[in-house]
């Protein structure tokens, strides 16, 4: 079905990058059925031997997994000096993009609870089979119009060392200075303690706030700050009417025309207390209070999900994006609409 | 241990003096030297460098050394260089004017220079008292390298420190040896020894050589640090810390497999490492093995004809016959052969194939002989004692190749697993190994909240805690040794007094660091014993 040619897809528009210049995503379509895919494109010539190494091993894992709610890599090939991945092409593209774009205060919460739910369910599968994402994060959790997948295995970690299953993983944290900010505090702490797949529970509760608040965690404190935050347990919060006073509070001054308007939204709205408590246990310090994968899908958090749909939830957005292939030249729009609309209408959960 | 970082710290410090001091008089032998000192009031100066860790409330100390070094005090003091010798000249041995003595901040690396002048006079010795010698409780000043946050000092070599970092862009927890230009001037090829080690270490890229990440010079203060990956303990640390100084044979066929792994591959470089023993052997903290020290390591010429070497500096203990009887070349990688062969039954048996009272005899024994593996070993486990025996053939011909390593039946077995294996030990009571950066970190971005007063002891109460601890350890070690001999038959009398010297000795090393100086004057009186030529090398 899928050619090893770069002739046999065709390329439809550019998506986006990421790494600087080597990494160029785009959306294209191939084979009879006119199949959207996106396709990756690495520049070998200029990847460190390292991280070539991680490329290989993500697409040697990923190809393993067998989801619904992992990102699928459909194809693989080499051709010319470049490694072109091919995977299902993702309505929404990241979360990260939908923020930046369309939700610039965050996503309502039934949406955030679809969102959470499919990705604790790909963590009860790729737990169960002793691997440890790593790296949960909104930029790699992807929305189609059904479900959200969880992607980008690069930082996974598996229970196996030197040939012998182990129950926690020791070691030096990679470091990627994009992912530090969502790492759990044990991670970071890099003692002989080591870390559990609880981690992956520590990012998805920074990832639950990221996704509420529409603000990347820790984005203005220095690494080093976040790290004796989080060792402290100190952590992000949820902004609506219940935490937002306090914010305002402490920071006093915040005269900025988009941060007031941001704070208002923020200190109007209301957050269940089924997610606060959902929250709360993700990013408890100490890894053992965290709830399992398993355990934390069925907190009452996610009873919400039961009577609607992530395009039911992203209405407004589809009806936006009619066509995909628009996406580039019309984001730009669609975020000035989008945010007078949020001024217009009050918030319905 | 239960003893708090700073006490060890200062007890190293403590100690030093009393080396440095004692080298300088030529062995110690002055002691009784007839200038004594005065008791100075203990007043306290503000110390700005957060390295200032011991306070000598003696100017008398060195009265009459090198001019340079006087003025380096007097900065520190705030006084003339002359003031401080005309008062000091004026009122020697008064302990009436004690209030007024001020005191003197010294620094380690002044301790260093103390050394030099001492050296420089050669006779000259000074008593201090030990309630005169004041330390501070350190202050965690935030102290960064490049990007890098520094944190305790994790061990000291005859280079310098080697101390932990943190990359403050990507939290990685590092390692960062620092080297002075002034020490490695001291040391034989020393500063040609490091740039060798550099320009190895940046070539090779393999799992189980320790990694140089980055390499920064400070021209100022005429220091080197090389940033390295993070390793949490040695093989040599673990040694010292498990009970018959031994591992289970599983645990060393893993660490085994591993060394063989880097060897292979350094050999594939082309390098000769010729220093291969356990304190060379470093641990990540997921159990990977780390090749370091490239120190004295060689890399043949890329047209070399075969592995023909003239040279080898390494540890006596592990050397093999052929250097041991000085020949004039010799095969580069057999030499490896050999040490790994040595480290390895070390590993298994806590023992040395040869052993020796001094070097020369050490040297001998190994030259002279084939080695016989003992009955017990083949008792042990045939196929292990055959693999050792196969490494250490005199015969450098007959020596294993590390193909044949690999093909070899211990090698590919997976021995069974017999109880836990012996875990790394903990850094100064720290059995997780925490960060040891994290501290500086909380202070620097928390400020004030907990500032504590500054805390002064001084060396006799140092002194008498360690006193006390050793009375402590010493009586537990001898309930421990009635228990055992009212169990076990008797043992030999010399076995019982080595077992209880062993035994004192980690009881002590487990309390406390502070025991450092305990075990460093040993080192220093009897650089004969061979269980300690593993840390000394030839020159």
């Amino acid at each position: 079905m899928f050619g090893n040619t770069l002739s046999d897809y065709k390329i439809i528009s550019v998506l986006g990058k990421q790494n600087g210049k080597f990494c160029t995503v785009y959306m294209g379509k191939c084979g009879s059925p006119n199949y959207s895919i996106a396709i990756k494109k690495l520049c070998l010539e200029k990847t460190e031997d390292k991280e070539l190494q991680n490329i290989s091993d993500e697409i040697i894992l990923t190809r393993q997994f067998r989801h619904p709610n992992i990102n699928s890599i459909l194809h693989s090939f080499v051709c010319n000096s470049d490694v072109y991945i091919i995977t299902p092409f993702m309505w929404f593209r990241s979360c990260e993009d939908l923020l930046e774009n369309l939700f610039p205060t965050g996503f309502s919460e039934p949406l955030i609870a679809l969102i959470l739910r499919d990705v604790l369910a790909a963590l009860i599968y790729i737990h169960k089979n002793g691997i440890i994402h790593g790296s949960i994060k909104a930029g790699h959790i992807l929305l189609d119009k059904k479900k959200a997948v969880l992607t980008c295995f690069r930082e996974s970690r598996c229970f196996i060392n030197h040939g012998k299953n182990s129950f926690v993983i020791r070691g030096i944290s990679s470091g990627h200075k994009d992912i530090i900010n969502w790492t759990a505090p044990e991670v970071l702490d890099q003692n002989l303690n080591g870390f559990t797949e609880k981690c992956d529970l520590y990012s998805i509760g920074i990832a639950c706030c990221e996704i509420a608040n529409g603000i990347k965690p820790y984005s203005e404190a220095q690494p080093t700050f976040m790290f004796t935050e989080k060792t402290r347990g100190n952590v992000p919060s949820l902004l609506d009417q219940s935490t937002c006073f306090h914010l305002m509070e402490e920071e006093g001054t915040i005269q900025f025309g988009t941060l007031t308007r941001k704070h208002e939204i923020y200190s109007q709205r209301i957050f269940s207390d089924e997610m606060h408590q959902f929250a709360e246990i993700c990013l408890n310090r100490n890894p053992l209070n965290r709830w399992s994968a398993e355990k934390s899908i069925t907190h009452s958090f996610f009873k919400q999900c039961r009577y609607t749909s992530i395009s039911d939830q992203l209405q407004y957005t589809v009806l936006n994006l009619q066509d995909p292939f628009k996406i580039e030249d019309g984001a730009l729009e669609n975020t000035e609409e989008s945010k007078n609309r949020f001024e217009d209408e009050p918030w319905d959960f | 241990m239960t003893v708090n970082s700073t006490h060890a710290m200062e007890a190293e410090a403590q100690f030093k003096i009393a080396q440095r001091a004692g080298g300088g008089g030529g062995g110690g032998q002055h002691l009784g030297s007839n200038k004594s000192l005065e008791v100075a009031g203990k007043e306290i100066a503000d110390a700005a460098d957060d390295e200032t860790t011991v306070l000598l409330a003696n100017k008398n100390f060195h009265f009459d050394t090198a001019s340079e070094l006087d003025e380096a005090f007097v900065e520190l003091n705030g006084i003339s260089a002359e003031e401080a010798m005309a008062a000091s000249a004026e009122e020697p041995d008064n302990h009436t004017d004690q209030q007024h003595n001020p005191v003197t901040w010294l620094n380690d690396y002044e301790i260093d220079t103390l050394d030099l002048a001492t050296l420089d006079i050669g006779n000259m010795f000074n008593r201090v008292d030990s309630q005169d010698i004041i330390y501070q409780q350190k202050k965690k000043n935030l102290k960064m390298v490049g990007k890098y946050v520094m944190g305790d000092v994790l061990g000291e070599g005859s280079y310098g420190k080697v101390k932990e970092a943190m990359d403050s862009e990507n939290l990685c927890r590092l390692a960062v040896k620092i080297l002075t230009k002034r020490k490695l001037r001291r040391i034989p090829n020393g500063e040609q020894n490091v740039t060798r080690e550099i320009h190895l270490l940046k070539q090779l890229k393999h799992q189980n050589v320790v990694s140089l990440i980055d390499v920064l010079y400070n021209n100022e203060k005429q220091k080197m640090y090389l940033v390295m990956e993070y390793c949490v303990g040695g093989l040599q640390e673990m040694l010292d810390y498990a009970p018959n100084k031994k591992m289970p044979l599983f645990q060393a066929h893993g660490y085994f497999k591993q060394l063989v792994d880097g060897l292979e591959y350094l050999h594939g470089c082309r390098v000769i490492h010729k220093d291969i023993k356990p304190g060379n052997l470093l641990l990540t903290l997921d159990q990977t093995l780390k090749i370091s020290d490239f120190g004295v390591a060689e890399q043949l010429d890329l047209f070399a004809p075969d592995d023909t070497c003239t040279t080898g500096q390494g540890s006596p203990a592990f050397q093999p016959p052929e250097i041991a009887n000085g020949h004039e070349t010799f095969s580069g990688y057999k030499v490896d052969i050999w040490s790994t062969g040595v480290t390895l039954y070390n590993l298994v048996t806590g023992l040395y194939p040869f052993e020796g009272d001094n070097i020369f005899r050490l040297l001998e024994n190994i030259g002279r002989s084939q080695w016989v593996a003992p009955d017990w070993l083949f008792e042990l486990d045939a196929n292990f004692a055959n693999l050792v025996l196969g490494m250490l053939q005199a015969d450098p011909n007959k020596r294993l190749s590390l193909q044949q390593i690999r093909k070899d039946h211990w090698f590919i077995s997976a021995p069974e697993v017999t109880g836990p294996p012996i875990p790394i030990p903990p850094l100064k009571g720290d059995e997780i190994r925490r960060s040891t950066v994290l501290p500086y970190l909380e202070a620097y971005h928390y400020g004030n909240e907990q500032e504590q007063e500054d805390v002064y002891f001084t060396e006799h109460d140092v002194n008498q805690q360690l006193a006390q601890r050793a009375a402590a350890a010493a009586a537990e070690i001898r309930a421990q040794q009635a228990a055992a001999a009212a169990s076990a038959l008797e043992p030999s009398t010399s076995a019982a007094a080595a077992a209880l010297a062993n035994g004192n000795r980690e009881e002590t090393a487990s309390k406390k660091k502070g025991s450092s100086l305990k075990r460093r004057a040993k080192k220093l009186t009897s650089c004969i014993s061979v269980r300690k030529l593993s840390h000394c090398r030839t020159s």
